[in-house]
């Protein structure tokens, strides 16, 4: 190209490149910034996986076995045969478009190939050609493709790209559920050892420590410790936190992140103080130090390997039933796959609260009850004594995370604990919150750093709702239940809408506990001074 | 008629010529979705682009050289920055305006004041694309600023954690190092 | 493209017809071709949902659309997220019945001031409830060339029909809507570029050959009339297993016919097996009672866990320097 021959308008105009005619051209650029690492092959041998290699998706050469298809084709079959799920939604799509716009990472990129019909269709392309007779003989009508290294890269790039957040899902008129087609495009992956860094590697160290940071018995100790006598600085109360002992009602089971991650851990302070106000008869446990499942986003028998050691550890403990903490796809885990996977918990008891008699029926089986449910029952009967206006700094928003939401429909009993311990209370738009609520960009495995273009730009529709509430309702908390949201909403909204914070339910549960012989609170469980209502009133006049 | 009042005009044709231009950046499919949808939550890419233009043309219809030109560009520039784009690329909106100004406008600015007056306010847009570029580093420093943050927000953990199991106790951890 | 393949494969749908019949052979046009498609499409359709049927269903993963059941005191959505399995016929009912899904598409506006105006983007919804009811409609109205005498409720329906009294023969609303809601997802597949670029030909093929068989069908009632008695006597011949081929019903009735057959016969080969497809999704058709009762997997794996023995037997020294309990106090010898 001669410079200078240049038109100001050719220099000006860019059009996008290259303009592809159909989606069954595979070509993606692997980028910086928008893709993860690939897995080392230490964490893939810890955990008996195949293929392990060194490898990273930018590479020409991705290493595949010579009879690499023949694995993919047989992973296929298998699966067919396994899943109705997967089955019937390779089968029934009719392409009516009403999930394209519904995927936060086509709202963001406008990359068709994120729109979840297209997601799904990079895998039944395949399948269509190999197992169905329209796409054998008639492959260009239905759309069929052959399987090529092009496609299998195609592949990697888009399913991780999906955060399976189930938000399509609720507008197909069939139920197809694109987090279940990623699941099995990531297991297929995962038979040729492709998989990435941020996924294998916590998966390696919860399989050997008990959580995905890898932090050993007398580390987590240190940690709690660490956490109870900040409390008592804080609140003027030792709390007790037994760890791995036996004989307790309860073992309580949280994200190992908020043992030891910012915001998460004032969250882990108001389990703390709450605990020990009800006098609660409980223990954690090391060994289950981890209530999260990346096995969730990297195949469902690394899912059951990983789950195993809760109720392994219930028994071992001899507790009566399991409390869970704030946590997105550890509840997804918890909800939809544990008892089928681990159970049955026959050796536990019905979850009933000592202290409200409330019997939780609708854990009856699983027999672990969602700390939000706790804690609304606790309050709804009076139980504990609370100060809203101790989070009077905070003017709040809530933001349903996709698996609480999409996959249990938890939305109320956090919505009441919040009303409860604070009085600033400002929902989003109605489309983006509750079972419409735009996922954080950054779930399912997704929430490191090297994509980090990818997670903002998937994160805009969520930031772009919590932006309108922060410039119309000076909303400057964002209030959530889950250990990936607490990680990656900060560095989004401090990109996309400075000015708002992150914090859990129960840190704000633990502001407003009035508890017998605390000294008089000065700060928030973050040491940020406390407003008094009072002076608030004349400041605002 | 002076160029304000040309502009002002013309505003609705500009603007619809100088969004068509941008969009051509990204895939024919996202267009009409970007294009189309006015539901501002669902779309806060098209959002963001017509809100822009809109206040961008307002500023320059009514000339105010007091307007906060880092306003005008802000929203769109930290969209353009985490989309795979260029620098280039993110910020050719700035030059697709002039473009779009010079088609539209080209054959009506035929007085000596008029093409005075245009090239004031092509000087302006340079220097809102020089804003622009600033806006751009901002965003894009944000962005490395965050990576760092997540990084040193591990390794601080992995230091305590080596601190406690480095300890004497800890056989494990003598064996590791 | 596609859309033009899509066409063509119609053409020759209609080209062989019309040419055929023309050549005589109306046995052939009339008896076989509708046999063997019906064949075709009663051995394909059951063999494909018994397939699916007959698939495991390892994980219960409803999609909760709506407040779950828990606490007694807080409001429950019996519909959107059932927990029990009349709550699933319910939303089944709702999604097979009033497409509650699509109907989902809320659009919000963010007007000056700035106020927030919701709003709801529903044409997709109301396209497709009014093409598939019309279908349906039409298809029940065709009793009457079945069954003699007409049953009463094809006689209503078709009064209520042609409650608009439009030209003789009485045009029927029905008629309208099915070409114009055809119309309608055609052109939005066309025109809109986002889903024509997610298009194929067999997502086109499908509404064209509809299209074409309204078509003809009306072209029939208004326009070409068919001998109606012979094309009765046809129909019921079919319909009662002792097939007759009156003569002289006109070419565009075989065109119809063929047209019908091919739709019945492409039936369980396509995409059209959603008809079937919807009620065996499992993300609708499970009720949202995971953690009441527990849900098994037939195949549920053997995995090689961690055991706490194996993390004891690891860490066992620094838990006991950090005063954690211990099951045993000293390392069992294979460990060490």
């Amino acid at each position: 190209m001669s410079q200078g021959k240049l038109k100001p308008e050719e220099l000006a105009r860019i059009t996008y490149q290259p303009p592809a005619k159909s989606w069954t051209d595979p070509t993606v650029e692997f980028r910086k910034g928008v893709i993860c690492y690939g897995a080392v092959p230490e964490t893939l041998n810890y955990l008996d996986l195949p293929h392990a290699k060194k490898w990273q998706p930018t590479d020409q050469d991705w290493k595949l076995p010579p009879d690499w298809k023949k694995i993919i084709f047989e992973g296929m079959r298998d699966r067919l045969m396994r899943f109705r799920s997967f089955k019937v939604f390779m089968d029934i799509c009719v392409r009516c478009g009403a999930c394209a716009d519904k995927c936060h990472f086509y709202i963001g990129s406008g990359d068709p190939k994120n729109m979840p019909v297209l997601r799904a269709e990079l895998l039944r392309s395949v399948y269509r050609r190999q197992f169905t007779k329209a796409g054998k003989i008639m492959g260009a009508m239905v759309g069929a493709r052959d399987l090529d290294e092009k496609v299998l890269k195609e592949w990697f790039y888009y399913f991780y790209q999906c955060t399976e957040c189930r938000r399509c899902s609720v507008f197909c008129p069939y139920g197809i559920d694109t987090a279940e087609i990623t699941m099995m495009g990531r297991e297929l992956l995962n038979l040729l050892g492709l998989s990435i860094e941020w996924i294998n590697t916590p998966l390696a160290n919860c399989f050997r420590t008990g959580n995905h940071l890898g932090i050993q018995p007398h580390g987590f100790k240190d940690s709690v410790e660490f956490a109870v006598d900040e409390l008592a600085e804080l609140t003027g109360i030792k709390v007790k936190a037994p760890i791995n002992e036996k004989g307790h009602e309860i073992l309580f089971v949280a994200p190992s992140a908020d043992y030891f991650a910012q915001p998460h851990y004032f969250t882990l302070l108001g389990y703390l103080a709450l605990f020990h106000e009800i006098g609660l008869d409980y223990t954690l446990s090391t060994f289950a130090s981890e209530g999260g499942n990346f096995g969730l986003f990297h195949s469902n028998e690394m899912m059951k390997r990983l789950n195993a050691k809760i109720y392994s550890e219930a028994k071992r403990l001899d507790v009566k039933w399991i409390l869970g903490g704030e946590c997105g796809h550890m509840w997804r885990v918890l909800h939809q796959y544990m008892d089928t996977m681990n159970g049955p918990a026959d050796f536990l008891q019905v979850p009933k609260s000592s202290l409200t008699g409330t019997v939780f029926a609708n854990a009856a089986s699983t027999k672990m009850v969602h700390i939000s449910e706790f804690t609304a029952d606790l309050i709804r009967h009076n139980k504990i004594q609370l100060d809203p206006s101790r989070n009077n700094h905070w003017n709040a928003t809530f933001h349903d995370s996709c698996n609480p939401a999409r996959c249990m429909g938890l939305f109320d009993e956090p919505r009441y604990v919040l009303q409860q311990v604070m009085k600033n209370f400002h929902e989003m738009p109605e489309d983006t919150i509750r079972e419409q609520t735009f996922c954080c960009g950054s779930g399912s495995g997704l929430g490191t750093d090297e994509n980090i273009e990818s997670r903002m730009r998937g994160g805009l529709p969520r930031a772009n709702a919590v932006k309108y509430v922060r410039d119309t309702k000076e909303v400057n908390l964002l209030v959530c239940m889950c250990a990936i949201d607490k990680a990656t909403l900060p560095p989004l909204l401090e990109y996309w809408t400075p000015g708002v914070e992150v914090a859990g339910l129960h840190e704000l549960v633990g502001n407003a506990l009035i508890m017998k012989g605390e000294n008089e609170r000065l700060t928030d469980l973050r040491g940020t001074p406390i407003t008094k209502p009072l002076e608030n009133k004349q400041d605002a006049a | 008629m002076n160029l304000h009042e040309l502009i002002t005009a013309r505003r609705s044709a500009i603007r619809v010529k100088w969004q068509k231009l941008i969009l051509e950046s990204y895939p024919a499919n996202a267009r009409d979705f970007f294009q189309n949808r006015k539901a501002h939550f669902q779309n806060p890419v098209g959002a963001a682009l017509e809100n822009q233009t809109a206040t961008l043309l307002e500023a320059l219809c009514l000339g105010l050289e007091s307007v906060n030109d880092q306003a005008l560009v802000e929203d769109w520039i930290k969209i353009r920055a985490v989309q795979n784009f260029t620098p280039a690329q993110a910020l050719n909106f700035i030059p697709l305006l002039k473009l779009t100004l010079r088609e539209t406008l080209g054959s009506d600015i035929h007085t000596e004041q008029l093409s005075l007056q245009m090239q004031n306010l092509e000087t302006r847009l340079d220097g809102l694309l020089l804003t622009a570029f600033d806006r751009y580093m901002v965003a894009r420093e944000k962005l490395y600023e965050i990576q760092a943050g997540e990084w040193r927000r591990q390794s601080y953990l992995a230091l305590r954690m080596k601190t406690v199991c480095n300890g004497e106790t800890s056989i494990a951890g003598e064996k590791e190092s | 493209m596609k859309f033009g393949f899509s066409l063509l494969i119609l053409a020759l749908l209609i080209v062989i017809p019309a040419l055929g019949a023309s050549l005589g052979g109306a046995p052939f046009w009339g008896i076989v071709i509708p046999y063997c498609a019906l064949l075709i499409f009663l051995v394909g359709f059951t063999s494909r949902v018994l397939k699916w049927a007959k698939l495991p269903v390892p994980f219960r993963i409803p999609t909760s659309t709506g407040q779950q059941k828990s606490l007694d005191w807080i409001q429950h959505s019996p519909l959107d997220n059932p927990s029990t399995g009349l709550g699933v016929v319910g939303r089944m009912a709702l999604e097979v019945l009033l497409f509650r899904s699509l109907f989902r598409n809320t659009k919000v506006e963010l007007k000056e001031g700035p106020k927030l105006v919701y709003g709801s983007s529903k044409w997709l919804w109301a396209g497709a409830l009014a093409f598939h009811y019309a279908f349906l409609i039409i298809f029940l109205r065709h009793f009457k060339y079945f069954v003699e005498p007409t049953p009463f409720w094809v006689v209503g329906m078709q009064n209520l029909d042609s409650f608009f009294q439009v030209g003789l023969p009485m045009l029927l609303a029905t008629d309208a809507v099915i070409v114009a809601a055809i119309s309608f997802l055609l052109l939005r597949r066309l025109l809109d570029a986002r889903i024509r670029y997610i298009s194929n030909a067999s997502d086109y093929f499908p509404l064209l050959l509809i299209l074409a068989i309204a078509a003809t069908g009306i072209l029939m009632r208004y326009f070409f009339k068919v001998d109606l008695v012979g094309v009765k006597k046809l129909a019921m011949g079919l319909f009662s297993l002792k097939p007759v081929v009156p003569e002289g019903i006109g070419a565009m009735f075989y065109i119809h016919m063929f047209l019908v057959s091919s739709l019945i016969a492409y039936f369980p080969f396509s995409k059209l097996m959603h008809l079937a497809g919807v009620f065996l999704s499992p993300t609708r058709n499970l009720a949202n009672n995971n953690r009441m009762r527990r849900h098994l997997n037939p195949w549920n794996p053997q995995v090689k866990v961690h055991t706490y023995e194996e993390y004891e037997d690891e860490f066992r020294d620094v838990m006991k320097a950090a005063e954690l309990p211990l099951d045993k106090e000293k390392q069992c010898p294979k460990a060490s």
